[in-house]
C-alpha cells in the first residue's frame, strides 16, 4: 500500500515548459487550419516512472492532445495519469486525463460534420442524429463526475492479480457537458417491455470475429435523467482519446460503461448478453464483491457502482517533512454518488484518527477535497492513513477485498513520510 | 501587419468552434516495444501472432509471478473469443515461451535469452523450400498483417512496390526490412524481425512483394 513514486528524468523535467509551449502551438495550429489537421504525438518526449510494485517500470509518453502520461500499453493506448496531477486541483485537466481502450481498432480521424449517432432497437422512431441535432435537442447540462477504471490500482494487490497493472492513476474528475440520455430516448420513444439499452462506439476489434466493445445499462438507469451524452469536458471538446465527439457519462459507475465515440444506442427487449457484459467486468454477487483467492467462483454480476475511496495527494511516500512543524495535509475522496460525508486521517498508522475538513462541494459525483493539520512530534518515519465514509455509511476496508478480476480496490491508503 | 494577420486568423479560428468543419485527426506515436529474443520456438510464434492485435506491453507488464496456467488461459482466450488465428499445436509452444520469458518460470534454466538484440537463428516450425514464396508467406503468417492491395496492420505489398521500386537495390532493402524488422516507416506499428529467414528466403519474399 505504497503511493506511486513519480520519477521524471531530468530531461523530462526540462522539457516540460517547452512541451507546454508546443501544446499551445499545436492547439492554435489546429484551430487556424481550414480543414483537417493532424495532431501528432510528440515522439521522444519521454521519461520513465517506476510504479511501486514489481515490474512497475513504465515509459511516460505524450500522445496527441495529452501531456506525457504513464503508458501501460501502446496499442491500443492505455495511459495512466501521474498521481501528482491529483494534487494540482480537484478537476483533472483534459490533457492529463487517463485513456483506456479495449481494441486496437480505434478511430484516429473523426469529422464532426459527418458524425452520426443512431438510436434504434425497441423504439417507436429510430433516429440518426448529427452532432448539431444532438446539441439542439435539449438544454445542455453540466455535471462534475469521477470516471474511474474498474481495475484502477490493480497492480497494488498482493498476491498480484493479472490484468492491466495499474497504479492509482486510472481515474479522473471532470466537468462534463452534454444532454441527458433520457431526452434522446424519449424523442425516439422507448417501447413498453424494454429491458436494457446497449451502447457501441466507433472503436472496433482488431480481427473481425472478436466481440465488439458494447456495454449495457438497465432501462430505468438509462432513463434516470443523469446518464449523459457528453461532448465536452472541462469546457472543451473531448480529446479524441477520451471519446470525441460524444461519449456516455454514467455518473457513479465505473468507466467501463462510459462508452467513447458513441455511435449506436440500441434499446433491447432482453438482457444484453455480449462478451463485455456477460463474461468480462464481472464481480462476485455479494455485498463486498469479493471472494477468497483460489476459491471457486460464486454467482457474478456486472461491475457497477463505485465504492468509497480516499487519497493523500499533497505528500507521497518517502517525502521528507520538518519535525515539530505543522503541515496541512491535503487529498481527495469520492464514492459512487451518495457523496462523501466524512474523511478521517491517522498520523500514526491507525492508532488515532482525526476528522479532516472537507473542501468545496462540487456535487456528489465529484472528487471532494479534504485537508487536515498534521505536526510530526518526533523525527523518523510516520505512517499516514486516510479513510472516507459516504452518506449511506459505506467506508473503506483496512485490508483490500479481492476478486478474480482485480476490480474495485478501495482499501485504506497508507503512505510513509520521514520527519527530519 | 503581422499582428493584424494573427488577429484575422484568430477571429477566423474562433468562428470554427466545436462542431464546425474541422476533422479531428491524430497520429499515434510509434510503437517500439518488441518481444524478448529467445531460442524457444514460441518466440517466433508470439511475434507472428500476438503483435497483429496488440503491443507487447500487454505481456511484458504482467506480474513476473504469472503462472503457466495464467498464460495458457490467456493464450486460449486470444483465440476464443478474441479471434487469433494460430493452430492448436502452437498453443503450448507460445505458452512455454511466455511463461519462461515473462512469467514464473523465467529463471528455470531452460531459457537462453539472447540479449544482443538480434535473435540467434532458430529452427522455424516448418521450413519451406526457399524458392516457394507462397509457402514462406504462409509459414511466417505474413498475410495476417499484409495484403496485396490494401493496408491491414502493415502496408499493402503494392504500397511497398511504390515506395521501393525506383531504388536500384529495392530487393535488398526490402529483404533487409523483412529480416531485421522496422518501425516508423509505415505507421505506428513496428514490423517484427524475421531473423530466422536465410538470405535466400528473405530474397525470395522481397522479390515476391516487389512483383505485385
Amino acid at each position: 500500500m505504497v503511493k506511486p513514486t513519480l520519477v521524471l528524468t531530468a530531461g523530462a523535467l526540462q522539457r516540460r515548459a517547452f512541451l507546454k509551449l508546443l501544446r499551445q502551438a499545436g492547439t492554435l495550429g489546429a484551430a487556424s487550419a481550414f480543414g483537417s489537421t493532424v495532431l501528432t504525438a510528440f515522439a521522444g518526449e519521454s521519461g520513465h516512472v517506476t510504479l511501486p510494485f514489481e515490474n512497475g517500470e513504465r515509459d511516460l509518453v505524450a500522445y496527441p492532445q495529452k501531456r506525457p502520461l504513464i503508458m501501460l500499453t501502446a496499442r491500443p493506448p492505455q495511459l495512466e495519469t501521474p498521481f501528482s496531477v491529483f494534487n494540482e486541483g480537484v478537476i483533472t485537466p483534459n490533457d492529463a486525463f487517463f485513456v483506456r481502450y479495449h481494441w486496437s481498432g480505434i478511430p484516429t480521424s473523426i469529422d464532426a460534420l459527418s458524425y452520426r449517432l443512431r438510436i434504434g432497437g425497441n423504439v417507436n422512431t429510430p433516429l440518426n442524429l448529427s452532432l448539431a441535432d444532438l446539441k439542439q435537442m435539449a438544454d445542455a447540462v453540466d455535471l462534475v463526475a469521477v470516471d474511474q477504471c474498474s481495475g484502477n490500482s490493480r497492480g497494488h494487490f498482493t498476491p498480484r492479480v493479472n490484468g492491466g497493472q495499474l497504479s492509482n492513476g486510472a481515474m479522473g474528475n471532470a466537468r462534463w457537458t452534454g444532454i441527458p440520455l433520457r431526452k434522446v430516448l424519449e424523442k425516439s420513444g422507448v417501447k413498453a417491455g424494454s429491458v436494457q439499452v446497449a451502447f457501441n462506439g466507433l472503436d472496433t476489434p482488431s480481427v473481425g470475429n472478436a466481440p465488439d466493445f458494447i456495454k449495457a445499462l438497465n432501462i430505468d438507469h438509462a432513463l434516470d435523467g443523469e446518464v449523459m451524452l457528453a461532448w465536452q469536458m472541462n469546457g472543451a471538446d473531448l480529446p479524441l482519446l477520451n471519446g470525441y465527439p460524444v461519449r456516455l457519462v454514467v455518473p457513479g459507475y465505473y468507466g467501463t460503461y462510459w462508452v467513447k465515440h458513441l455511435s449506436d444506442i440500441t434499446v433491447t427487449g432482453k438482457v444484453f448478453d455480449g462478451f463485455w457484459m456477460n463474461k468480462a467486468y464481472r464481480i462476485p454477487d455479494n455485498p463486498c464483491a469479493c471472494i477468497e483467492p483460489g476459491k471457486e467462483s460464486v454467482k457474478t454480476i456486472p461491475v457497477n457502482r463505485m465504492n468509497v475511496r480516499s487519497f493523500v495527494t499533497s505528500l507521497t511516500s518517502g517525502m521528507q517533512i520538518k519535525s515539530g512543524r505543522q503541515v496541512i495535509v491535503r487529498g481527495i475522496a469520492f464514492d459512487g454518488g451518495y457523496g462523501v460525508t466524512e474523511v478521517a486521517f491517522s498520523p500514526d498508522g491507525g492508532q488515532n484518527w482525526q476528522a479532516a475538513q472537507l473542501g468545496k462541494d462540487l456535487g456528489r459525483y465529484s472528487f471532494r477535497e479534504w485537508s487536515v493539520a498534521f505536526t510530526p512530534k518526533h523525527k523518523g518515519s510516520h505512517e499516514l492513513l486516510v479513510r472516507a465514509v459516504n452518506r449511506i455509511g459505506q467506508g473503506q476496508p483496512l485490508n483490500p477485498l479481492v476478486n478474480p478480476g482485480g476490480y474495485m480496490r478501495n482499501a485504506v491508503e497508507s503512505i510513509h513520510v520521514v520527519a527530519v | 501587419m503581422r499582428y493584424t494577420l494573427i488577429c484575422i486568423l484568430l477571429a477566423a479560428a474562433s468562428t470554427l468552434t466545436p462542431g464546425s468543419a474541422i476533422a479531428l485527426d491524430i497520429q499515434l506515436p510509434p510503437e517500439t516495444a518488441v518481444f524478448k529474443p529467445s531460442k524457444l520456438p514460441g518466440y517466433m510464434l508470439a511475434q507472428r501472432n500476438c503483435m497483429i492485435c496488440h503491443s507487447v506491453h500487454y505481456i511484458q507488464s504482467q506480474p513476473p509471478t504469472s503462472t503457466r496456467d495464467y498464460w495458457e488461459a490467456t493464450v486460449k482466450k486470444m483465440r476464443v473469443p478474441f479471434g487469433a488465428k494460430f493452430a492448436d499445436e502452437d498453443i503450448p509452444v507460445i505458452v512455454d515461451y511466455l511463461v519462461k520469458t515473462y512469467g514464473v518460470e523465467r529463471n528455470s534454466g531452460t531459457v537462453a535469452l539472447n540479449t544482443a538484440g538480434k535473435p540467434e537463428t532458430v529452427a522455424p516450425t516448418a521450413t519451406p523450400e526457399p524458392a516457394d514464396a507462397k509457402a514462406l508467406l504462409a509459414a511466417n503468417n505474413c498475410m495476417a498483417c499484409h495484403s496485396i492491395d490494401k493496408k491491414i496492420v502493415g502496408p499493402a505489398f503494392r504500397d511497398v512496390v511504390a515506395k521501393y521500386a525506383s531504388s536500384a537495390n529495392a530487393a535488398a532493402l526490402v529483404a533487409r526490412n523483412i529480416r531485421d524488422g522496422g518501425s516508423n516507416k509505415w505507421g505506428p506499428v513496428s514490423m517484427p524481425a524475421f531473423g530466422h529467414l536465410s538470405d535466400a528466403e528473405a530474397d525470395v519474399l522481397a522479390r515476391y512483394v516487389l512483383s505485385q
